[in-house]
C-alpha cells in the first residue's frame, strides 16, 4: 500500500473512531491523531478528509461547534452522535468481520 | 433516509444566504486548520517564514481543496443547474419552430385541461364560503315517486325544526323570483326566502349592515327586511355606500336593506347567484292569495332546509332522527305525508340539486375525456418530436460523452430541457385556460337555469388547481424527457460518430417506437374527430326537426303577474288589456295567451278516459297546457276537428279540453274524439274535461321528443302568474318584440318582463345541450386535427432528412419526381391507414358511452367522412411541404456534400 492510499470508506471509520476515543476534536487535531496512529504509514489527503468531515455532518454521525483549541485558536469541534456511535459499532463489526474472512482467505497453505 | 437527509442538506446549502455563510465557516475552518499547522511547525523549531511555506506544501492546493468541500457541501448543485438551464435555453432558441410547436402542443393541452379541472372543481369540491361545511347538511322529502332532492313542505320543516335534537339550528329556504325597483327600473330577479336564521345557521355574517332583526324568524308577520347579495348592491344600486337602511320595493311591499353580503357567497347552489333574501314570515305580505297555500299546507313541497350538526353529534345519529322524525310526520298528518320521509345530505353533495347531478356529472365527464385526448394527443406529438430531435443529435451527445461528460450529467441536462419546454407549455397554457374559460362561460349562459337569473360559471381559477396544473406541466416534462434520455444514452458512443447519416433501410426497425407514437396519435384524432364531427352532425339533425308550430313569423313575450301584488281574480283585465294592446300593433296578427312557453319543460298530469275510469292500468299521464282561445292561431296549430275554446269557457275552471292528434289517436284509434271525455285525477279531486278538439301534434318540451300526447286546458285564473304572448307576427318578428316591449312597459310599468324572444331564439336556446357538445368537441376535435398536422409533418420530415442519400441516389439512377413523391407520401399514407384503422375500435368503444347523447346514428355516413377526410387532407398537406423538400434535391450537390 503506497502512503497516500486508504481504502475506499475507511476513512470515514477512521474519523469516527478518532472522535470516539480522544471525545471532540477539530479537523487538524483528527488528522494528526489518525497519522500518528497509522505509526507515519499513513498520511491524509485534506482534500478527502474534510468532504469526509461534512459528509459525516450532513449524515448527522457527528455535529460540530466552533470552539477554542489548546492553543487559544477558533476552530471547528467535531463530536461523535448517538447515531454516530451506533454507526461505528455496526461498522466496527462488519470490518472485524471482513478482516478475518479475508485473513482465512490469505493465511498462506490453508487453501482448501 | 440518511441520503435524504444529505441530499436536504446540499439542497439547502446551495442556496442563497445559507450559501455565504457555508463559504464562510469552510474559509475559517481551513484557515484555522493553517495556523494551527504553521504552530507546530513553529513548536519544531523553525522561523516564522519557514514554518508558514512548509505549512502550506503540507496543506497543498487550498483552492483545489475548497472545491472538493464545496461539492459534499453541495454548493455546487445550483451552478450545475444553472449551466443547464441555459443550455436548454439556447437549444430552444436554436431550433426555434420546434420549440413553438412544443410548447404551443403542451399549452393547448395544459391549458384545457385545466380550465376543465377548475369547472369540475368549482362544481363538485371546492368547499363552500360557509362556516365548518363539513358540519352542515341539507334536508329532502322523499317520496318514492318524486325522485331525489326534493323540498320539504313548509309545515313538515316547521315541526322538523322544533323537533330534532341532533341539528341545532335547522333553517330553511325557497326559491323565487321576485320584482324589485330599482333606479334601473323594475327586475325580476332571483331571490330567496328564508327563515330568519339562514345566516347564522351558515355561519355567513354579512360584509356590511346588521343582518336579519331577530323577529325576522317569526312564521308569520316577519319585518320587511332584505339582505342583498354583493353582485345586487354592485349592479343595481351602483355599490351605494349608504345601501343599508335604504329602501326597496319588492312586489310592491316597502322592504329595507339590513345587510350586504359578501362577494364570496352568492348562495348555495353553485353557479346561482341569489339577489335577494328576504325572511318566510313576509309571505301574506308579497304574494298574491292563491300563493299562501304553499305555506298553510303540507301537500306543497317547497322549502329546502339546512341544519348543523349540534357539537358532538354523528351524521348517523341524524339519519336514525331524522328517520323517525319522519315516519311520526307520516303518523300524525297521513292526508300528506303518506309515504314521505326526510333525508339529511352532506351539504357538499346539495350545491347542485341532486336531481341535476348526474346530468351534470356526464357533461364534465365527457368535457374533460375530450381534453384528457387532446393533452394524450399533445403528449405523444411532443415524445415523437423529442425524439427526433434526438436523433438528430446523437452525434452531440456522443461527442460530448467522448470528451467524458457523465451520463448522469447528460440525462440531467435532456430532462431540465424537458422540464423547461413544458414548463414553458404550462406558463402557455395559462393563456388558453382563460380562453376556454370565456368560451365555456359563454354557453354556460345558455344552460336554462330554473331562477330568473342565467348560470354563472365560477370563473375564477382556484389556486389548488393552478398546483395540479403546475405539477402537470413537470410531470409531463419528466415523463416525455425519459424517452430521449433513454434513447440518447443506449448504445454505443462510437457507432453514432462514424454513422455520418444512415443508408436507409438498415435501421427502419429502430424508428418502432416513432412509428408506434405517430400512429397512436392518428389513431386518437381520429376519435377525436369523429367524436366532434358524430356531435355537430347531431345537432345539425336536431336543427331540422320540425316542432310543428310556426317557426318564423312568432314571438314570445313572458311577464311575471305574481310579483305585481294583483290579486288573481284581478289578473284577467290586466290580462286582457295586453292582449288587446299587443293585437293593436302594426305587423301583429293575433296574440295567443299560455303560462308557459314552448321548449321550457312542462307538467304531466294523470287521467283516464272516462269510459275507463276506474281501471288503474287505463291512466295516462300527457304534458298539459293552459292556453287562451287564439293560442292556436298564433302558433299556427291547425284544428283536425271541432273548435277552439269559447269565452265563457276560458272564464270559469277547466270543464272542456283539447287533444292533440297524438293523444286522441292512441286514445281512440280511428275514431272522433267530440263529445268524449276524460277524467283528470287532481289533487283536489276529479274533474271531467269534455274533448271539444283536436290540433295538429306539435313538439312542447324539446324538440328531440318524439309522439307525446298533450292536452289543452282553458286559462282560468288560477295559474301561478307567469304568463306568455305568443305574438304571431305578418313579417319578421323581431321588430314587432320591440314594440311589443315598450308597449307592455307603457301600459303596466310595475310589470316585470321576464323574457323578449323570436321563435327562433326559443327554438335556439333549447338546443343548449347539443351545442354545448357539439362546439366543444368540435374545438377538441380541431385541436386533435392541428396537432396530428404538427406530428405527421414532423415524422414525415425527419424521414426525408434521413432519407436524402438513398432518395439522391435514386434519382441519380433515373427516378422521377414522381416516384420520389410517391414513395415518400406512401409511407405517410401507410400510417394514415394504420392509425384509422386502429382508431376504430377505440371509437366503438367509446361511442357506446356518448350513444344517449347524440341524435343520429353512430355509422352516420357523413360524420365518418367529415372525420376521415379532414385528416387525411391535412396529413398529405403536412407531409407534402417535406414531399417538396425531397422532390427538389439536388443529387450532384448532396452526395458531394455526403
Amino acid at each position: 500500500m503506497s502512503k497516500n492510499d486508504i481504502l475506499q470508506g475507511t476513512l470515514a471509520l477512521m474519523v469516527l473512531k478518532t472522535l470516539e476515543t480522544m471525545g471532540p476534536q477539530h479537523g487538524y487535531g483528527i488528522a494528526r491523531r489518525i497519522e500518528q496512529t497509522s505509526g507515519g504509514t499513513l498520511s491524509l489527503n485534506y482534500g478527502t478528509l474534510y468532504p469526509a468531515l461534512i459528509k459525516l455532518f450532513q449524515q448527522g454521525y457527528v455535529s460540530a461547534e466552533w470552539g477554542l483549541s489548546l492553543n487559544n485558536r477558533r476552530a471547528k469541534f467535531y463530536e461523535l452522535t448517538p447515531a454516530g456511535r451506533k454507526r461505528l459499532a455496526a461498522q466496527t463489526q462488519d470490518w472485524e468481520r471482513t478482516v478475518e474472512l479475508l485473513g482465512r482467505f490469505l493465511v498462506p497453505g490453508d487453501s482448501s | 433516509m440518511r441520503g435524504l437527509r444529505v441530499w436536504l442538506h446540499r439542497l439547502l446549502g446551495s442556496l442563497g444566504r445559507d450559501r455565504r455563510e457555508r463559504e464562510r465557516e469552510l474559509d475559517e475552518e481551513l484557515r484555522s486548520h493553517l495556523e494551527m499547522l504553521v504552530d507546530d511547525q513553529l513548536r519544531s523549531g523553525l522561523s516564522p517564514a519557514e514554518a508558514r511555506k512548509k505549512a502550506c506544501i503540507t496543506l497543498g492546493g487550498v483552492e483545489e481543496l475548497k472545491e472538493q468541500c464545496r461539492d459534499a457541501l453541495g454548493l455546487r448543485v445550483i451552478d450545475q443547474l444553472g449551466r443547464d438551464l441555459q443550455f436548454a435555453l439556447r437549444g430552444i432558441r436554436r431550433t426555434p419552430l420546434f420549440s413553438a410547436v412544443v410548447v404551443l402542443s403542451l399549452g393547448i393541452a395544459i391549458g384545457s385541461n385545466t380550465a376543465i379541472l377548475n369547472l369540475a372543481h368549482a362544481l363538485f369540491t371546492r368547499p363552500l364560503p360557509i362556516e365548518d361545511p363539513g358540519r352542515v347538511v341539507a334536508l329532502y322529502s322523499t317520496q318514492p315517486d318524486l325522485g331525489v332532492g326534493t323540498p320539504l313542505s313548509f309545515l313538515n320543516w316547521l315541526d322538523l325544526r322544533q323537533q330534532s335534537q341532533t341539528l341545532e339550528p335547522v333553517a330553511g329556504y325557497e326559491w323565487e323570483s321576485l320584482a324589485v325597483e330599482t333606479p334601473r327600473g323594475t327586475s325580476r330577479v332571483p331571490a330567496q326566502l328564508v327563515s330568519g336564521n339562514y345566516f347564522q345557521t351558515l355561519g355567513v355574517s354579512p360584509a356590511r349592515g346588521p343582518s336579519f332583526s331577530p323577529a325576522a324568524d317569526n312564521v308569520l308577520g316577519a319585518p320587511l327586511e332584505v339582505v342583498i347579495s354583493h353582485h345586487f348592491w354592485q349592479n343595481y344600486l351602483e355599490g351605494d355606500p349608504a345601501a343599508v337602511g335604504r329602501a326597496l320595493r319588492i312586489n310592491g311591499q316597502p322592504f329595507t336593506i339590513v345587510g350586504v353580503t359578501g362577494p364570496a357567497f352568492t348562495g348555495l347552489n353553485v353557479g346561482l347567484q341569489v339577489e335577494l333574501w328576504i325572511p318566510f314570515g313576509v309571505y301574506r305580505q308579497i304574494y298574491p292569495e292563491s300563493a299562501w297555500g304553499w305555506y298553510e299546507s303540507r301537500r306543497g313541497v317547497i322549502v329546502y332546509g339546512i341544519g348543523r350538526l349540534r357539537a358532538g353529534a354523528q351524521m348517523s345519529q341524524v339519519r336514525a332522527e331524522l328517520s323517525s322524525i319522519g315516519r311520526r310526520l307520516e303518523r300524525d298528518h297521513p292526508e300528506f305525508n303518506e309515504n314521505r320521509g326526510v333525508q339529511a345530505l352532506p351539504i357538499a353533495e346539495a350545491t347542485i340539486f341532486p336531481w341535476a347531478r348526474p346530468f351534470v356529472r356526464n357533461g364534465v365527464v365527457l368535457l374533460a375525456a375530450a381534453v384528457a385526448l387532446t393533452l394524450l394527443i399533445a403528449a405523444t406529438n411532443v415524445a415523437n418530436l423529442l425524439l427526433l430531435r434526438t436523433r438528430e443529435r446523437r452525434r452531440e451527445v456522443a461527442i460530448r460523452l467522448a470528451l467524458g461528460v457523465s451520463r448522469g450529467g447528460l440525462a440531467t441536462r435532456l430532462f431540465v430541457e424537458c422540464i423547461v419546454l413544458s414548463g414553458l407549455g404550462g406558463c402557455t397554457g395559462i393563456g388558453f385556460v382563460w380562453l376556454t374559460q370565456q368560451a365555456l362561460s359563454r354557453v354556460i349562459a345558455y344552460i336554462p337555469s330554473p331562477t330568473a337569473g342565467p348560470y354563472q360559471l365560477p370563473v375564477e381559477l382556484d389556486p389548488l388547481v393552478f398546483a395540479v396544473a403546475f405539477a402537470l406541466s413537470v410531470l409531463m416534462g419528466l415523463v416525455l424527457g425519459l424517452f430521449p434520455v433513454l434513447t440518447a444514452l443506449q448504445g454505443d458512443s462510437s457507432d453514432a460518430l462514424r454513422a455520418r447519416s444512415d443508408l436507409g433501410g438498415g435501421e427502419a426497425r429502430r424508428f418502432g417506437l416513432r412509428n408506434v407514437l405517430l400512429v397512436t396519435q392518428l389513431a386518437l384524432s381520429f376519435v377525436a374527430l369523429l367524436g366532434g364531427a358524430l356531435f355537430l352532425r347531431s345537432l345539425s339533425e336536431i336543427r331540422e326537426l320540425d316542432p310543428g308550430f310556426e317557426r318564423q313569423q312568432l314571438a314570445f313575450l313572458r311577464v311575471d303577474l305574481s310579483t305585481t301584488g294583483t290579486p288573481s281574480n284581478a289578473r284577467t283585465p290586466v290580462r286582457e288589456r295586453l292582449v288587446r294592446s299587443l293585437s293593436a300593433l302594426p305587423g301583429v296578427e293575433r296574440v295567443g295567451v299560455s303560462p308557459r312557453e314552448p321548449m321550457d319543460g312542462g307538467w304531466s298530469r294523470p287521467m283516464a278516459p272516462s269510459e275507463s275510469a276506474a281501471d288503474p292500468d287505463a291512466r295516462i299521464s300527457p304534458y298539459t297546457d293552459r292556453v287562451d282561445a287564439a293560442f292556436f292561431d298564433a302558433m299556427g296549430l291547425a284544428f283536425v276537428e271541432g273548435r277552439a275554446f269559447t269565452l265563457d269557457e276560458l272564464r270559469q275552471p277547466p270543464r272542456v279540453a283539447i287533444l292533440n292528434q297524438e293523444l286522441s289517436q292512441r286514445l281512440w284509434p280511428g275514431q272522433s274524439a267530440l263529445g268524449r271525455s276524460l277524467v283528470l285525477f287532481d289533487l283536489e279531486g276529479r274533474a271531467s274535461l269534455e274533448i271539444v278538439g283536436v290540433v295538429e301534434s306539435a313538439k312542447y318540451r324539446r324538440l328531440t321528443e318524439t309522439n307525446e300526447g298533450y292536452v289543452y286546458m282553458p286559462l282560468s285564473d288560477d295559474y301561478e302568474g307567469l304568463l306568455t304572448f305568443a305574438i304571431r307576427t305578418s313579417g319578421e318578428p323581431d321588430s314587432v318584440l320591440s314594440a311589443a316591449v315598450s308597449e307592455t312597459r307603457r301600459l303596466e310599468p310595475g310589470l316585470p318582463i321576464v323574457s323578449a324572444q323570436t321563435v327562433s331564439q326559443v327554438l335556439n336556446r333549447s338546443l343548449w345541450g347539443p351545442r354545448l357538445a357539439a362546439a366543444f368537441l368540435g374545438l377538441f376535435a380541431t385541436i386533435a386535427l392541428i396537432l396530428s398536422a404538427v406530428g405527421i409533418y414532423g415524422v414525415i420530415s425527419y424521414d426525408v432528412t434521413r432519407r436524402t442519400r438513398e432518395l439522391c441516389i435514386r434519382v441519380a439512377m433515373g427516378a422521377e419526381r414522381f416516384d420520389i413523391a410517391g414513395l415518400v407520401l406512401l409511407d405517410s399514407g401507410r400510417h394514415y391507414l394504420i392509425g384509422v384503422v386502429a382508431g376504430v375500435p377505440v371509437a366503438y368503444a367509446a361511442s357506446r358511452w356518448v350513444s344517449g347523447l347524440i341524435f343520429v346514428d353512430l355509422l352516420d355516413p357523413y360524420a365518418i367522412v367529415g372525420s376521415v377526410l379532414p385528416l387525411g387532407i391535412v396529413g398529405a398537406l403536412a407531409a407534402w411541404i417535406p414531399v417538396r423538400r425531397a422532390t427538389s434535391l439536388d443529387p450532384n450537390e448532396v452526395l458531394r456534400t455526403e
